[in-house]
C-alpha cells in the first residue's frame, strides 16, 4: 500500500487516460441505475403475488350478439331474458370437472377493462379516492381466495341482480380492501363505517387483505370495493377457481360449452394470468430492451477497462522490468495495476453517482420512472468496481510476466 | 500526398486487424442501439401527409364547463359533440368534410360453424375517402347521398375481406355487424399510417378494418371508444339512453375534418367557426372564453404529441441511448490510443522520411474516419436487426396479431428510412473523428529520434 502515492502521482501525469476511463465508468454507472429505477416498478408488478389466487383463476367472458332469427328481446322482458341466460351460462360452467367455485362479476382483476369510481366520506368532499369497482355475488370472495381480515362476507340475501350498472338498488353494503380502508379511515377504524360512491352511501361490512384493481401499473391498483349483485347486460363476466394443473383443460371445456349454448354469441376464456401478461406485455418489452442494453453497456465499459489497462501496460513495459529488476515482486506489479484501475474506477463512480441523479431527472419528467434512492446505486457501485477489477485483472498478470531483462534492453 | 495518406491508412488498418475490429464493433454497437429508438420517435412525429396536409384542417371547439379546461393549460377537447358536427355541416367553405369516430364493431360470419369476432371499426363519413385517399384494390368509397339517406353501406380491409370471403373482390356481399346487413361497396388496399394521424388517440394504433356510415351509429349501437362529457351524466350510459344522451346533450366524441382548398376560404372559415360559437354562446352554450382550434395536418401532429407520454417516454430513451453511445466512443478513444501506439515505431520511420507532423495526423484522421464509416454502416445492420427484434418483442400477443385481421399494422413504425440511415452515418463519423483527436495529436507527436532508438 506504500505505493499508492506513487500510483496517485502517475495517474495525474497521463490524465488525458485517466479521464477517458472515469468518464466511462461514470456514465455506466448513470445509465445502469436509471435504467434500474425505470424498470423497478415493472418488475414489482410482473413478479409479485397480488393476493388472489391467480394460478387457479379462469376468466370467462360471453357477450350475447342479436342475428336474424334469433334477437334478444327489448325493453322489460330484456332483463328477464338476460338473466335466464346468465343463470343458465353459471350452471354449465359450475358442471365443469375440476370447477371449484364460480362468480359472477363485471370485470377481472388486473385487466384494462374495469370501471373505477371516486369514493369521497362526505357527499360533496373535495378530496376523493379513485378505486376500482367490483360487482361480486356471495361467492366472489370464496372464488377469488380473498382474505377476510375484519368484518363478513356477503350473504345471499344482498345480492341483487340488476341491469343498472351500478346496481343502484341493491344493499348499500361493499367489501373493501385493506390499503383503500386505510386511505379513507387512516386511523383504521374502517368496518361499519360509511362511504359514498357518487350518491351512493355504501356501508364498509368486509375488509379483505388485497384485492387488486385496474391494471397493475396503475398507482392505485390496491385500492378495489366490491358491491353485492349480479349484472345482467348483454356483456356476462364469470371467474371460475379450478385446480392449478386443470386451468387451461377449464379453458377449452368452458369455451365449447358456452358456444354449445349459444354459437352466436361472443366469448372469450383466458387464464388470469394471461390477463396479467397481456396488461403488462408492453412494460415487460420495455424491461427486457433496457435490460439487454445494460448488458451491453457492461460488455462495453468492461472491454473498456481492459483496453485501458492493457494500453498503460503496453506502454510502461520497459518501466515494468525496470522495477522487477530492481526487486518488486510479481504481486506488487498485479497490486499496482489493479490499483490503479481501482481508483479510476473509484474516481468514476463518484462522478457517475452525480451524474446518476442528473439523468434521474431528466427520466422522471420523460418516463415516469421512479426516484432514484441510495439503496440502488449502492449494488450499481459494488458491481462496477468488480466488472473493474476483473478487466484489469488479466492485462495486470500479463505485465507480472515482463522478465525483469526487459530493463536492460533499451537504456 | 492523399493518395498515400490513404494507402498508408489502410495499411494501418490492416497491420491491426484485431483493434481496428474492436473499434468499428464499439461504434457500430453504438449507432445500432440508438437509432432503433430514434427511428420510432422519427415516425412517431412524421407527417404522413405532407403536401395535401396542409389543406386539411381538424375542427376542435371549447365547449367544456366553466370550471376548468378540458386540459391544462387551456387546451379545448379533440373532439366535438354530434350537434355540433352536424351544425358544422352548414358552412360553406369545406370542399369535403367528415365527422367520425373509432369504435369496436362485432362481426358475425354469414357461415355454419364460425364465430363471430370483434373488429377495430372507424364510423365516419363519405368526406373520409376523399380528403384522405385511402387506395382501393376494388369498389370504392360511398358518396354524399349515402351519408344523407343511411345506407347500409361499409368499405373493409382486404385482409378482412380474405377472411369472411375468401377473395378481395367482395363488392356487393354483404356481412353482418352488430346484427345488421351491410353490403360492401369498396375493398381498400393496406394502408399503414404512422402515426395514425386522423384519430391520434394512440398514435401508434393500426388503421381500421371496417369503415361504416356515421348515421348508422345508433342503429348499429356503435358506442364510440373515447368520448367524454364535460358534466356529470344524468344516468349511467347503457344501450337504453345511448342515442338520448349522444344525441342532444354536450357529450363530445366526434373526429371532425374538413378540407379548405386555399388560405382565403382558410382565413373565412375560421371567422364562420367563430362566428358559430357566438350564436351557440347566445343560446347559453359554450360557458368558456372563445377558444377554437382549425389545425392542418401536420399541426394537429405536433398538438397532439405535445404532451404524449409515448413520445416523452422515447425522447428519454433516446437521451438513455444516446449516453450508451458516448461510452461506447470513450471506449473507441482507448481501442485507438492502443492501436497508434502500436504503429509508432512506424510512425517515426516515416517521419524521419520527412513526412510533417501535419501530414500524420491527416493519415491517423483518414484511418478514424474509415473507421468510423465502417462502424457506421455495421450499425445500420445492427439497427434494422435491432428494430426487428424490438418489433416482434413489442407486438407479441398484441390484440392485433392475435386477430389475424388488420388493414393497417404498425409495421411502419419499425421500418429504417433513408433519412435515418444518413443520420446513422452522419452520427458514426462525427463520433467516431471525435474520438480520434485526442490519440492522433498523441501519435503524431512523437519525436523521431527517440522513437527509432526504441526499434
Amino acid at each position: 500500500m506504500n505505493e499508492f502515492p506513487l500510483i496517485l502521482r502517475t495517474l495525474l501525469r497521463n490524465r488525458a487516460a485517466a479521464l477517458l476511463t472515469i468518464f466511462q465508468v461514470a456514465l455506466t454507472l448513470a445509465v445502469l441505475v436509471n435504467v434500474f429505477a425505470s424498470s423497478d416498478g415493472y418488475r414489482a408488478a410482473v413478479s409479485q403475488p397480488m393476493g388472489i389466487a391467480e394460478s387457479g383463476l379462469v376468466a370467462v367472458s360471453s357477450e350475447w350478439i342479436d342475428v336474424d332469427g334469433n334477437r334478444a328481446p327489448e325493453g322489460e322482458a330484456a332483463e328477464a331474458f338476460h338473466k335466464d341466460r346468465i343463470q343458465r351460462d353459471m350452471e354449465l360452467l359450475r358442471r365443469i370437472p375440476g370447477v371449484q367455485h364460480i362468480t359472477a362479476t363485471n370485470g377481472f382483476p388486473l385487466s384494462d377493462d374495469v370501471p373505477t369510481r371516486q369514493l369521497r366520506i362526505q357527499r360533496d368532499d373535495e378530496t376523493s379516492f379513485a378505486s376500482t369497482f367490483f360487482i361480486g355475488d356471495a361467492e366472489y370472495v370464496r372464488t377469488l381466495g380473498l382474505d377476510i381480515v375484519s368484518g363478513r362476507d356477503f350473504s345471499a340475501e344482498e345480492v341483487q341482480w340488476s341491469s343498472d350498472s351500478n346496481i343502484s338498488e341493491g344493499a348499500p353494503v361493499t367489501i373493501v380492501s385493506q390499503a383503500l380502508a386505510d386511505k379513507l379511515f387512516p386511523k383504521g377504524d374502517a368496518l361499519n363505517r360509511q362511504v359514498y360512491a357518487g350518491d351512493r352511501l355504501l356501508t364498509i361490512v368486509g375488509i379483505v387483505k388485497r384485492l387488486p384493481g385496474l391494471h397493475p401499473l396503475w398507482s392505485n391498483v390496491e385500492m378495489s370495493f366490491v358491491v353485492p349483485g349480479v349484472r345482467v347486460q348483454p356483456v356476462s363476466r364469470y371467474l371460475l377457481l379450478a385446480d392449478r394443473a386443470s386451468v387451461n383443460d377449464i379453458v377449452s371445456a368452458a369455451e365449447s360449452a358456452l358456444y354449445g349454448e349459444h354459437p352466436q354469441s361472443l366469448v372469450t376464456v383466458e387464464t388470469q394470468v394471461d390477463i396479467k401478461t397481456r396488461t403488462l406485455s408492453v412494460a415487460m418489452s420495455t424491461v427486457t430492451v433496457l435490460g439487454f442494453v445494460s448488458a451491453l453497456l457492461l460488455i462495453v465499459t468492461a472491454l473498456g477497462c481492459y483496453g485501458q489497462t492493457t494500453f498503460t501496460v503496453t506502454k510502461r513495459t520497459r518501466e515494468i522490468g525496470i522495477r522487477r529488476a530492481i526487486g518488486a515482486t510479481k504481486g506488487q506489479i498485479i497490486a499496482y495495476f489493479l490499483i490503479e484501475n481501482w481508483l479510476m474506477t473509484t474516481a468514476g463512480i463518484v462522478v457517475g453517482v452525480l451524474l446518476t441523479y442528473v439523468l434521474n431527472v431528466v427520466l422522471v419528467q420523460g418516463l415516469g420512472a421512479a426516484k432514484v434512492t441510495p439503496a440502488m446505486i449502492a449494488p450499481g457501485v459494488l458491481f462496477l468496481w468488480g466488472v473493474g477489477l476483473l478487466s484489469a485483472l488479466l492485462p495486470a498478470l500479463r505485465a507480472s510476466f515482463v522478465p525483469p531483462a526487459m530493463a536492460t534492453r533499451t537504456v | 500526398m492523399f493518395g498515400f495518406l490513404l494507402s498508408s491508412a489502410l495499411g494501418s488498418i490492416r497491420r491491426t486487424p484485431i483493434l481496428s475490429l474492436l473499434a468499428v464493433a464499439t461504434i457500430a454497437v453504438g449507432i445500432g442501439v440508438s437509432i432503433p429508438m430514434m427511428t420510432v420517435y422519427h415516425h412517431m412525429n412524421a407527417n404522413p401527409m405532407p403536401e395535401k396536409g396542409q389543406r386539411l384542417f381538424r375542427v376542435n371547439l371549447d365547449n367544456w364547463n366553466a370550471e376548468r379546461p378540458f386540459r391544462e393549460p387551456n387546451d379545448p377537447p379533440p373532439v366535438l359533440t354530434l350537434q355540433d358536427a352536424r351544425n358544422l355541416a352548414n358552412a360553406t367553405e369545406p370542399s369535403a368534410r367528415a365527422g367520425m369516430y373509432a369504435a369496436q364493431a362485432t362481426i358475425n360470419p354469414d357461415k355454419p360453424g364460425s364465430r363471430p369476432f370483434k373488429v377495430p371499426t372507424r364510423v365516419t363519413e363519405s368526406g373520409f375517402f376523399s380528403m384522405f385517399e385511402p387506395r382501393f384494390i376494388a369498389g370504392g368509397g360511398w358518396d354524399v347521398r349515402a351519408d344523407a339517406s343511411k345506407e347500409p353501406v361499409t368499405v373493409i380491409g382486404a385482409a378482412l375481406s380474405q377472411r369472411l370471403f375468401g377473395t378481395t373482390e367482395s363488392v356487393g356481399s354483404q356481412l353482418i355487424v352488430n346484427g345488421r346487413r351491410l353490403t360492401v361497396v369498396g375493398v381498400l388496399a393496406p394502408w399503414q399510417l404512422t402515426p395514425m394521424f386522423y384519430d391520434m388517440q394512440d398514435p401508434f394504433a393500426a388503421v381500421e378494418d371496417l369503415f361504416v356510415p356515421l348515421g348508422l351509429m345508433f342503429e348499429l349501437d356503435l358506442v364510440p371508444e373515447f368520448w367524454r362529457s364535460p358534466y356529470e351524466l344524468p344516468a349511467p350510459l347503457n344501450y337504453a339512453n345511448f342515442e338520448s344522451l349522444f344525441t342532444a346533450g354536450d357529450i363530445v366524441f366526434v373526429q371532425y375534418w374538413v378540407e379548405l382548398p386555399n388560405a382565403s376560404l382558410a382565413a373565412s372559415y375560421r371567422s364562420w367557426l367563430d362566428r358559430y360559437v357566438k350564436e351557440q354562446k347566445a343560446l347559453g352554450r359554450f360557458p368558456r372564453e372563445l377558444n377554437n382550434r382549425l389545425d392542418d395536418v401536420g399541426g394537429w401532429i405536433e398538438y397532439s404529441m405535445k404532451d404524449s407520454r409515448d413520445a416523452g417516454g422515447v425522447a428519454a430513451l433516446i437521451v438513455v441511448m444516446l449516453l450508451f453511445y458516448a461510452v461506447c466512443l470513450f471506449n473507441t478513444v482507448n481501442l485507438l490510443l492502443t492501436k497508434f501506439l502500436r504503429s509508432q515505431a512506424r510512425t517515426c520511420v516515416v517521419r524521419a522520411l520527412g513526412a510533417s507532423q501535419g501530414d500524420m495526423f491527416v493519415q491517423y484522421l483518414i484511418e478514424v474516419c474509415i473507421l468510423a464509416l465502417l462502424g457506421g454502416l455495421a450499425g445500420i445492420g445492427l439497427a434494422l436487426f435491432g428494430l426487428d427484434a424490438a418489433r416482434d418483442l413489442f407486438e407479441h400477443g398484441s390484440a392485433l396479431a392475435a386477430s389475424g385481421v388488420a388493414t393497417g399494422g404498425t409495421d411502419g413504425f419499425w421500418k429504417m428510412d433513408m433519412s435515418m440511415a444518413v443520420i446513422s452515418v452522419v452520427l458514426a463519423l462525427i463520433g467516431g473523428c471525435a474520438a480520434g483527436i485526442y490519440p492522433a495529436w498523441r501519435a503524431c507527436r512523437v519525436s523521431p529520434a527517440s522513437g527509432l532508438k526504441s526499434i
